[in-house]
């Protein structure tokens, strides 16, 4: 069985020419194994920024600070040896930026067979066998042709489900899929739904879904996080947060989809710059005067939701 | 009706290879008209020849055969003023903010450009109040003019591309999958905008994506295109309730389906 | 530190080495204590000492006075000899990557051409039939220069003329010079600049060493280059301090600029300070 991962305390900043900037903030958020986690939030939330620190994936001007326990074992600080035994075998990745994340002088097959001798001891054959296989679900008809191409022969749709394939091929026990639908449309995209269902069904795995996507989180995930500038603002059931979402922002998100008729959240209203208080302030609509002073606590409603705004207590 | 432009039997091949050239049809035969102060979706998975199509009205590909007529005149392989005068009149705000705009100029500058290369304004101080002007029919603050792309965000860029485009006071504008590198809630700003703009200016939209239901948000009419051709094409209710065409069914489907619950 | 303090820090560094250097070109005439070319028979190889702070030479002209103006010919000749191959490959290069197609695959013939044949030896076989004057030297430089310039040149415009900014400025209504002058030009111009100063610093080493095989700069004209092949290879056991200076020169020099090249390339990087979401 696997283990839950659990962040503790997070802080990541990066090193800039002009001062340190902030991804995240004393985030804490447990993901529990056997479940798809969701977390949801717009660009520059610090949401990928905070799944890949978990397989300390960062640009090395990032700072890391905090705690992530996996089992017993605390991923911040294990010796990048036994990190990599990690990765892929028991963490898999997909990760986001299909095109630059396939190596572009290599087949694909090749990549694929590498993926999996670097952690078993299956024959070069069985291996391309496996990826065939695992192709087929993905969608491509043609598998045996597809594992004899380079990425750069193939269009962005294709890339992303062969990373997607790719984090896969080790049944890893926990998969953090970055972005898996960014630039599908809406056909590729309920196809790359289908196939993480279906994966998370077959081999009882575990999943961090990060995504933008607030339709994909809601029908695939179990719980949710949004995030908003570095935190988590509300925390709780996929559909009840979509359907019923209690923080301000998370409101102004859903409110602004399509299907929910496009209601803009306001932009920053300037008159608030520089205050101490909550982060969506000077966006929110049901601000009050204390909110500018006092950053809101995280508050447990009723039906176990966790919700960081000041309406709730 | 009282169609601004038409697109009549358009096509175009792209042939690749040297010694056994091979010929991809990537748009074919594709007819339909923009009606004035009216937006048309036009609706395409990826690599349906959307952009290419794309490409032509905005003048930077010449079709094949085919005729694209603005206000009765054919615009293919226009040079010179003529060309000139056709940009003024249809603008292009392509999908990546951040790479329409040149990373070596101030804002203020590729701005000023448009009314530049246009001659429109007798001095600076003219244009700039042009622009100031324009700014805030997309709500932008005039502290941007002085940034960098590179400082800005992806909604500001893409609210500034339109901003440019409007400097010109164009009469069409083609919007090339305008919001799908942004977050939703950024689209829906924009895409309020360009609502508002239309109802404000009278402008004429054609607007690209691949998302059906924003078309069903702004459109008029929709034309669906698959694999370089247009399958289908109607008013608005009849497209989004009433779809005849099996790829326009299933390109609805792949929404309604995870919708159910919504509607 | 700071990633821009520390590429600030080298930007200093070797722009201020640079400077330092062409300081004591430029102002010679006032900095030198001798006349370079005055011979002193009776004090021929002097070691260093009061009189001459670094010695003489074998004709008993003063080192340190060499040493100074010893920079002025090659680096005025380096400088005209690289912007000249940067002005052509600029133009050719502009040619062959904006208007792609049957330019381009002329160009790129003529160039495989000349980037053929071997630049040294091209340069030497120039100077000896065409003579050792600085208009042969120059023309030389840059006929077996120019490549590389128009190579970065066209490639570099191949790229950002697909650059969505590019079609967006042709929508805009804008004719092909104001692209290239405007958008294209500036967008290229980083890169141009670093290879225009590595290049520099190449070209002092060439010409030095053409003085060297006596085909560069003559005597009595002070150069460094000169100054190694004059009298150093031949006293340089006796009398080392002839061989140092010029040498410790030539190498500081090379040194800097190419520093200052890899210094503004980290620097010129406008994106650098962008923050992406990861």
């Amino acid at each position: 069985m696997t283990q839950d991962i659990q962040i503790e305390d997070l802080n990541v900043y990066f090193e800039t020419a002009s001062g340190p900037v902030y991804a995240v903030k004393n985030l804490s958020t447990t993901f529990h194994a056997g479940k798809i986690s969701g977390v949801i939030g717009e660009s520059g939330s610090g949401k990928s920024v905070m799944g890949m620190s978990i397989l300390r994936l960062l640009p090395n001007t990032a700072r890391v600070t905090g705690k992530c326990f996996f089992g017993d074992q605390e991923l911040y600080t294990l010796p990048l040896r036994q990190l990599r035994k990690l990765r892929g075998k028991q963490i898999g990745l997909i990760p986001q930026n299909p095109n630059a994340s396939l190596d572009p002088v290599m087949k694909v097959k090749r990549q694929f067979v590498e993926a999996v001798t670097a952690h078993t001891s299956l024959s070069r054959r069985n291996a391309a066998q496996d990826a065939g296989a695992l192709l087929e679900q993905f969608g491509f008809t043609d598998a045996g042709a597809i594992l004899d191409r380079y990425s750069f022969q193939m269009s962005g749709g294709m890339n992303q489900r062969l990373v997607s394939a790719l984090g896969l091929i080790n049944q890893p026990g926990w998969v953090i899929a970055d972005e898996p639908t960014k630039g599908l449309d809406a056909p590729l995209r309920n196809q790359v739904y289908r196939v993480l269902r279906q994966i998370y069904r077959k081999n009882h795995s575990s999943m961090i879904l990060i995504t933008h996507d607030l339709l994909l989180a809601r029908q695939l995930c179990d719980d949710i996080r949004v995030m908003y500038q570095g935190q988590i603002v509300e925390q709780g059931d996929a559909r009840a947060v979509i359907d019923a979402p209690k923080h301000p922002y998370t409101a102004g998100l859903v409110g602004s989809l399509p299907s929910r008729g496009m209601h803009p959240i306001p932009l920053p209203d300037p008159k608030c710059e520089g205050h101490s208080g909550c982060p969506f302030y000077p966006r929110c609509e049901k601000a009050t005067a204390g909110c500018a002073e006092h950053p809101p606590g995280e508050v447990t409603l009723p039906d176990g939701r966790k919700v960081r705004c000041r309406l709730y207590g | 009706m009282d169609n601004l432009m038409e697109i009549r039997h358009v096509s175009k091949d792209f042939s690749h290879g040297v010694f056994r050239p091979s010929v991809t049809h990537a748009v074919k035969d594709v007819s339909f008209s923009l009606e004035r102060g009216k937006t048309f979706g036009l609706a395409g998975g990826s690599g349906c020849g959307k952009t290419t199509l794309t490409r032509m009205i905005s003048g930077l590909l010449s079709p094949t055969s085919g005729q694209i007529l603005l206000n009765g005149k054919d615009i293919t392989g226009l040079t010179g003023a003529a060309r000139k005068h056709y940009h003024r009149q249809v603008q292009v705000v392509f999908q990546n903010p951040e790479a329409s705009l040149d990373p070596t100029m101030r804002i203020r500058d590729s701005l000023l450009e448009a009314l530049e290369i246009h001659g429109i304004g007798s001095s600076k101080d003219e244009r700039m109040n042009r622009i100031l002007e324009k700014l805030k029919l997309v709500a932008l603050p005039d502290y941007l003019l002085d940034r960098h792309p590179h400082q800005i965000s992806g909604g500001e860029g893409q609210r500034l591309v339109i901003c440019r485009a409007l400097l010109l006071e164009p009469e069409i504008l083609l919007l090339d999958e305008p919001t799908s590198m942004l977050d939703v809630s950024v689209q829906a700003h924009i895409m309020n905008i360009l609502q508002r703009l239309q109802q404000e200016l009278g402008l004429t939209y054609l607007f690209i994506t691949h998302d059906i239901e924003l078309l069903g948000w702004i459109s008029h009419r929709i034309g669906v295109m698959y694999q370089g051709q247009l399958v289908e094409a109607g008013p608005r209710d009849q497209i989004m309730e009433h779809p005849s065409n099996a790829y326009t069914q299933g390109l609805l489907s792949a929404f309604r389906d995870w919708d159910k619950e919504y509607t | 530190m700071t990633i821009r303090k520390k590429q600030n820090l080298r930007l200093a560094l070797s722009g201020g080495l640079l400077l330092l250097i062409l300081f004591m070109t430029v102002f010679a005439p006032w900095l030198a204590p001798c006349d370079p070319t005055e011979i002193d028979m009776t004090n021929r190889l002097a070691a260093p000492g009061p009189g001459h702070l670094l010695g003489t030479d074998a004709l008993g002209r003063d080192v340190l006075s060499r040493v100074i103006y010893g920079g002025r010919a090659s680096l005025l000749l380096a400088v005209i000899a690289t912007s000249c191959s940067m002005a052509l490959g600029l133009m050719i290069g502009l040619a062959a990557g904006y208007c792609g197609g049957i330019v381009d695959g002329i160009i790129t013939a003529i160039s495989n051409i000349f980037q053929g044949l071997p630049g040294t030896i091209m340069m030497i076989a120039l100077v000896g039939i065409l003579g050792s004057n600085t208009g042969s030297i120059v023309l030389a430089l840059v006929l077996t220069s120019w490549v590389g310039f128009s190579r970065l040149v066209r490639g570099e415009v191949m790229q950002v003329k697909q650059e969505l900014y590019i079609e967006g400025t042709r929508c805009l209504g804008a004719g092909h010079w104001r692209i290239i002058l405007r958008h294209i030009l500036p967008n290229i111009r980083s890169n141009c600049i670093i290879l225009f100063t590595t290049r520099v610093g190449r070209v002092v080493l060439s010409v030095a060493g053409l003085s060297y095989l006596g085909l560069g700069i003559q005597p009595p004209t002070p150069d460094w280059g000169e100054m190694i092949s004059g009298s150093a290879r031949r006293y340089f056991r006796s009398a080392p301090h002839l061989l140092w200076a010029p040498g410790i020169c030539i190498i500081l020099l090379t040194l800097s600029i190419n520093q200052l090249g890899d210094a503004l390339r980290d620097r010129l990087d406008v994106k650098q300070d962008a923050v992406k979401e990861l």
